[in-house]
């Protein structure tokens, strides 16, 4: 097991039973020193007794010295009673030197000195008082001096002498030991200081190398992972970051392992998340991209009608865009739509879908129809609904050129039908009337010879006619029925062929001629009612030729230039000259289109759609027949297979728009 | 007269325009007869020959069309001029291979009238057809 691997917990306990043992240690030594060499302590004692051995000995009572003294004091005097006094005195030494001895007995180890002392020493001094006690005292009581004199010069003087000896001995035995003693005891307190010292400093440095070892290795680690903590916090780097790189089992390593096993879940957690928000994103765009295709504009409102969504339709009708939008309110932004927004809050209350198929919409670029629908938002607790405009102004046009081709069919089969009725009486009138005419005039033999049958001349005959105003009357019935035959033929002149064929033509150059013969047309009549009118050619001259009927397209080029120019009489003074543009081009869609453009005085919606009926008219009634737009119709859609739309703007102008289809004709 | 006269024959079912127009051939200098319908033609041409036929298309039972049809089987060297009311008429393809074209068509009423005349001029003093 490596070091690194041991928890923390346990190097630290390990290091607090570390300093504990080390402190314990210490103070024991400590303990044991101050012990052994305080004050009244061993060694103490063992100096200051063999020093007091010697302090002891060499004073009496221990030393004999002052009773072999008395002894001797005893000698010189002859008084028995000065002799008795010593012997008293010479007792209490005796008694003196025997308490002393028996305290040394009981202080002194059982060594050299107390052998010396109290053995070796002890033996004469006792002998001393034995022989002064019994011999020489007693002696002198008796008053032999000579014997006590012996006495003394013997036996006492040789006592005295192995006891001075002994005692002589011990004082330099217990001065030499107290001197070694003190020695040793410098040299081991000298010893010891430095054992503790060197212990205590060992047990700090170790310890504080231990501890420094252990702080860094918990700091550092905890730095590393102090810091990527941090990275991670900040959400640095790609956030899930690199893993703690942390090599131990200790508790710092247990650590690292939870925050790369931490860091290893944020990363599935984020990879999780970012998955999610790619596929939210991805959804989102789909959608934002399936409501911005839509054809139509599509705008989610709430329940007061803000808006909440704005479409790129929404953003190429209205030329608003989508961030100017949010939150306003939509007829703020549509005021046209204003008198229609009730239906978003009638959908939102009753859940259901509210339509307004016309709404007018003036735009720019002229007026457009528009088809509303909102449809409520009902889920998801979504108050609010969706708008959607469709422009339906092609639809509506064409619904509208639907009906009219409809009925202008019917109104051609109509007239075609009353033509050939009308026809038949009307020659029935005429050839009469003519047959008349020429039967009353005097040239036919036949009308001279039934005069005469008659008794009567053709002279007389006529004379009484033209008396009672007959001839007259008889152009009259001509020129009448020769009105309505003009009128009839007019009428159908496009379905009566023509004898010109179908032929590729250039479109410019009949237009050309067209607006030529009116030019020489309006010269020659000078028509009072119309000003000086500008006609403009603007041709595309890399339209292919068309096939049709030069003398008919013509016609239509005519008769609409014709009834431009008519229009113009009723423009009111206005800034610009009144100026007609004829133009040529392709409608990219295979056909060639003819258009004539005025800026007259437009017209009304309820004109507009009956423009090309026949005998229709605005102009009074002298002016026209009302039979030119009606046969420009006919020839464009009957003749050519083509079609005619009208545009016109009140104040503005009109334009007549004639798409020949280039392919073959129908 | 007699030989050089054009014979014409007149059918059409609106008696006024039959009547003014016989009339007006007649004072033309033309030999004329009337019918009224198809089947008065052809009874007509079984008993005599014409030179031209001057018909409307629109009559009661058999119609212009196969009367000519008819007609040109009777009496193969008769001339048809269509006079019609109708103001879309076309030539059928049957018409059309007896020979006849535009020619052969006036729109009714002529205006003026002596175009009636030129035309039966023109279509008497044509050569058509082998007898």
């Amino acid at each position: 097991m490596r070091l690194k691997d041991v928890t923390i917990k346990s190097k630290l306990y390990g290091m607090t039973a570390l300093s504990a043992i080390a402190m314990m240690v210490v103070l024991g030594l400590s303990i044991w020193c101050l012990e052994t060499f305080r004050v009244n302590g061993p060694v103490y004692r063992g100096i200051v007794r063999d020093k007091d051995v010697v302090a002891d000995i060499l004073p009496p009572p221990l030393y004999i010295v002052e009773p072999y003294l008395l002894v001797h004091e005893a000698e010189q005097t002859a008084d028995l009673e000065s002799v008795r006094a010593i012997e008293g005195k010479v007792a209490e030494l005796e008694a003196g030197y025997r308490r002393r001895w028996e305290a040394w007995e009981a202080q002194l180890p059982a060594d050299e000195l107390k052998a010396l002392l109290l053995e070796r020493s002890a033996q004469p001094a006792e002998e001393f008082f034995r022989v002064a006690r019994e011999e020489y005292f007693p002696a002198r009581e008796r008053g032999d001096r000579t014997a006590a004199k012996a006495v003394l010069a013997g036996k006492l003087r040789d006592a005295y002498e192995r006891h001075r000896l002994a005692i002589d001995r011990t004082v330099a035995i217990a001065a030499d030991r107290a001197r070694g003693t003190e020695v040793r005891t410098a040299e081991r307190v000298r010893f010891w200081v430095r054992t503790m010292s060197v212990v205590s400093v060992a047990a700090v440095a170790g310890l504080t190398l231990a501890g420094w070892l252990l702080t860094r290795h918990i700091v550092r680690s905890a730095d590393v992972l102090i810091r990527r903590v941090d990275e991670l916090a900040a959400g640095g780097g790609d956030g899930a970051g690199e893993r703690v790189h942390i090599d131990s089992r200790d508790e710092i390593g247990l650590l690292a392992a939870g925050i790369n096993a931490t860091i290893e879940r944020m990363r599935g957690v984020i990879q999780w998340s970012r998955d999610a928000e790619e596929e939210a994103t991805h959804l989102r765009h789909l959608l934002r991209n399936i409501i911005d295709s839509m054809p139509s504009v599509l705008v989610g409102v709430d329940a007061e009608a803000r808006v909440m969504q704005w479409n790129r339709e929404a953003e190429r009708v209205t030329g608003v865009t989508a961030a100017e939008a949010m939150g306003r309110e939509l007829h703020a932004i549509l005021p046209q739509l204003r008198p229609q927004i009730g239906l978003v809050s009638a959908a939102v209350a009753d859940r259901t879908v509210q339509r307004d198929e016309r709404v007018a919409w003036d735009r720019p670029d002229g007026r457009h129809i528009s088809e509303l629908t909102v449809y409520p938002l009902i889920t998801n607790g979504i108050r609010g609904a969706v708008v959607r405009i469709d422009d339906v102004t092609t639809r509506v046009r064409l619904e509208e050129m639907m009906i009219q081709s409809e009925k202008m069919r019917s109104i051609g089969a109509l007239a075609a039908g009353i033509a050939h009725e009308i026809n038949n009486p009307l020659a029935g009138v005429l050839q009469s009337a003519q047959v008349v005419l020429r039967r009353i005039s005097s040239d036919l033999p036949a009308n001279r010879a039934a005069a005469e049958e008659c008794g009567t001349t053709v002279e007389a005959v006529n004379a009484y006619l033209g008396r009672r105003g007959i001839p007259a009357m008889l152009e009259g019935i001509h020129s009448s029925c020769e009105r309505a035959a003009d009128i009839v033929t007019n009428m159908l002149s496009f379905s009566r062929n023509s004898g010109s064929q179908v032929a590729p033509h250039v479109l410019a150059d009949l237009v050309d001629q067209a607006v030529e013969l009116d030019r020489s047309d309006y010269d020659l009549r000078k028509r009072q009612e119309v000003r000086e009118v500008e006609v403009v050619c603007e041709h595309d001259r890399d339209l292919p030729a068309v096939p049709c009927r030069a003398s008919e397209v013509q016609q239509v080029v005519l008769n609409l230039l014709k009834n431009a120019s008519q229009a113009m009489a009723a423009r009111g003074r206005r800034a610009d000259a009144p100026r007609i543009v004829v133009r040529t081009r392709g409608d990219g869609n295979g056909g060639a289109c003819i258009e004539v453009e005025d800026n007259g005085p437009g017209m009304p919606e309820t004109v507009r759609s009956r423009v090309f009926e026949p005998f229709f008219t605005t102009k009074p009634p002298q002016s026209g027949s009302g039979l030119g737009l009606f046969i420009v119709y006919c020839i464009v859609t009957r003749n050519h297979g083509g079609r005619i739309d009208v545009e016109s703007a009140e104040g503005r102008g009109t334009r007549f728009t004639v798409t020949l289809p280039l392919g073959k004709e129908s | 007269m007699g030989e050089a006269t054009t014979r014409v024959m007149v059918v059409d079912d609106d008696a006024v325009v039959r009547a003014s127009l016989c009339a007006y051939l007649e004072d033309e200098g033309f030999g004329v007869v009337c019918a009224g319908d198809a089947a008065e033609a052809l009874a007509t041409l079984e008993r005599e020959a014409v030179d031209v036929a001057v018909v409307d298309i629109r009559l009661p039972g058999m119609d212009g069309q196969s009367l000519i049809l008819h007609a040109s089987r009777v009496r193969p060297g008769t001339r048809f001029l269509v006079y019609t009311g109708s103001v879309s008429y076309e030539l059928p393809d049957s018409l059309a291979g007896l020979g006849m074209t535009r020619e052969n068509v006036l729109q009714k009423p002529a205006r003026p009238i002596s175009l009636l005349a030129e035309a039966i001029r023109r279509l008497a003093g044509k050569r058509i057809g082998v007898e």
